[in-house]
């Protein structure tokens, strides 16, 4: 027993001692942003974004993102997830904690990433300004199949939010609705040939509390690169949201579907050089259809960790007179990069 | 009909009993596959012809690994891509082995390693494998592992160990006859790939295209570099074929220097489909640029 015991406390302090002799990787992402709209010329939306990454043991992942806006707000947790990838049998693999779910390719990926400097205006509709990120459970199954075929299923404590809010009598106020949600994705990829390559994904979303609401997704990746300094992207999603009440003061109002959907295409001509053309349509947004186009072009000066970016975007909401917005962009990033997935 | 189902389930245990091996880089499949012969099946992620520092984690990689027995990793921080495929494939039995683990490593820095030294790896250049005698620890590194893994095939595992080093001392007796003329020669190369090369086969860097690793040359540094061709007679700029050809071309117009493409890996030449090809090919390669 007193072995037993004595083996145990060993384990744990060696451990102990084993976790705090091994750093994780820590990376900050910082952003400083410029716009001009309404003849109206600033500086905003500047963040820094820290990124704690590493092994816990053999068989599991931490990742901690937070981030902070150069404003009051407080820092907030983006994400701090567990990921079991390589110690579950027949191909799981389980995220725990707070994540973004795979619902749609565009949730999954980091804004600093897209070429684009804004979120496309459906997307957020849909899936928030922020995209959407909740505590809970995934589990992946890499399915059998010939081809890479990954199904993903999520319970999540908060479910999408974005518009989703409803009237508090008591406290005289809308309140944002905030409900569990079940979410799954499906996602194939293929090679097409050996420097062509697709992914297809497939999302569902379903709140079934009040108010209820489920969610459609689909969405579409090509890829070419040929060399080192030429790649073609081409992404486009598009999203189905319906069923969705809310109330307010008492009456009760169906929302009408909501179609969001956006294309994007974006070139890496040169080692240090990309361009590209971002456009998006919404069938409701505020009862009015929404729809912009974007041009982009952004400029690397040493490989990815200093990015400089222009986006050019012009919206329509119904029938009022088109605005045009400027957005530019200096990203870094400072310590481990690590390799972009696809 | 007994016979003939036995004969089935036989054949099938012995076509499973093949050792599937992923690896990162052309090099050490080809090693992997002259040591297993038969008994093993190879297949490299980064093709010849890609730098190997940046290569995108595609899923069909992670599904290439997930029916694989043994990853082989380039190590020393080349290939950190492959840890994302390694575990997005979720092969809970892979064997994942380093490579690097018996190399004598050059160039490893002293003292803080941060981003302003451009890419720089902090347990020394990684690059090993344009060595010979570096090939042949990666060998010895496959064999031990191939041999813990299937000790039943270790005779055959030997003597194709055996095989590949008598192969290297083959070419290695020819080579110190056909190349002397290139101990004590000076080059310029783009990335710096070749130290390992260098060492082996008596040849100097006098300088990068590169200011630093990883980083695009600037005006001034090409600037220097047209100094120091023109003062040192330096005669030929070795590069990867991966590499912008721009600044190493207009090098050339303002030099006169020769550019020769070399390859860093089996496959990135056409011709080279073997690790002893592709030395003998930038041997060759570098001796003909250096001529008049």
């Amino acid at each position: 027993m007193r072995i037993k015991c004595i083996s145990i406390l060993l384990l744990i302090f060696g451990a102990v001692s084993a976790q705090t002799t091994v750093n994780p990787d820590i990376s900050v992402i910082g952003e400083l942003g410029l716009s001009y709209e309404d003849d109206v010329f600033g500086m905003n939306a500047s963040s820094v974004e820290l990124a704690i990454q590493g092994y816990v043991n053999p068989y599991a992942r931490a990742d901690v993102y937070l981030h902070k806006h150069m404003d009051d707000e407080p820092i907030e947790l983006e994400e701090a997830v567990l990921t079991i990838e390589r110690g579950l049998p027949l191909g799981l693999a389980l995220r725990a904690g707070k994540f973004r779910p795979g619902f749609g390719k565009i949730n999954g990926e980091h804004m600093h990433l897209a070429p684009y400097i804004l979120i496309p205006e459906p997307v957020a509709q849909i899936l928030g300004e922020e995209k959407w990120a909740s505590a809970g459970l995934e589990v992946k199954w890499l399915l059998p199949l010939p081809w890479y075929s990954d199904l993903a299923l999520a319970y999540l404590q908060d479910g999408i939010t974005a518009g989703a809010h409803h009237y508090d009598a008591d406290e005289h106020e809308h309140v944002e609705d905030s409900t569990p949600a079940l979410s799954t994705r499906l996602s194939m990829f293929f090679d097409l040939g050996t420097v062509s390559h697709l992914e297809l994904g497939a999302s569902y979303y379903q709140v079934s509390e009040k108010p209820e609401q489920n969610m459609l997704g689909i969405d579409l990746k090509y890829k070419w690169r040929p060399d080192k300094y030429t790649t073609l992207d081409w992404q486009t999603e598009l999203f189905r949201r319906s069923a969705y009440t809310h109330l307010d003061e008492g009456e009760e109002e169906d929302n009408p579907e909501v179609i969001a959907i956006y294309s994007m295409l974006d070139f890496q001509f040169k080692k240090r050089w990309n361009a590209g053309f971002i456009a998006d349509y919404s069938s409701s947004l505020d009862d009015e259809n929404y729809q912009s186009n974007g041009l982009f072009f952004g400029y690397s000066p040493a490989e990815e960790t200093t990015v400089f970016r222009m986006f050019f975007k012009q919206e329509n909401h119904g029938n009022e007179p088109a605005t045009l917005k400027v957005e530019g962009q200096l990203l870094w990033s400072l310590g481990p990069h690590k390799a972009h997935q696809f | 009909m007994y016979i003939r189902i036995l004969f089935i389930l036989t054949l099938a245990v012995g076509l499973q009993a093949k050792i599937n091996i992923v690896a990162s880089t052309t090099d050490l499949a080809d090693i992997a596959s002259q040591i297993g012969g038969e008994e093993v099946t190879t297949l490299s992620i980064a093709r010849g012809s890609q730098d190997p520092h940046y290569i995108e984690v595609l899923p069909s990689f992670m599904f290439k690994v997930r029916r694989a027995d043994v990853y082989l990793k380039v190590g020393m921080e080349l290939d950190q891509w492959a840890d994302q495929i390694i575990a997005g494939s979720r092969n809970r039995k892979l064997q994942v082995i380093d490579c690097s683990a018996n190399i004598n490593p050059v160039e490893v820095p002293t003292g803080k390693v941060d981003a302003s030294m451009g890419d720089i790896h902090p347990h020394g250049n990684p690059h090993y494998w344009l060595n010979p005698e570096n090939g042949r620890e990666v060998a010895r590194t496959i064999a031990a592992s191939l041999i813990a893994r299937d000790p039943a095939h270790a005779d055959l595992f030997q003597k194709n160990l055996a095989e590949f080093e008598a192969s290297l001392t083959t070419l290695e007796a020819i080579w110190d006859v056909d190349y002397a003329d290139l101990r004590g020669q000076s080059l310029i190369y783009y990335h710096n790939t070749w130290p390992y090369f260098n060492q082996y086969f008596g040849l100097t860097s006098s300088a990068f295209v590169e200011p630093k690793p990883g980083i695009m040359p600037t005006p001034n540094h090409l600037d220097n570099l047209i100094h120091l061709i023109q003062g040192q007679n330096i005669s030929v700029i070795a590069m990867e074929p991966y590499f912008s050809r721009t600044a190493p071309e207009f090098l050339a117009r303002k030099t006169g220097v020769t550019i020769v493409q070399l390859a860093q890996s089996v496959g990135a030449r056409k011709g080279v489909d073997s690790y002893q090809e592709m030395l003998a090919y930038n041997l060759e390669a570098i001796q003909r640029g250096l001529q008049p």
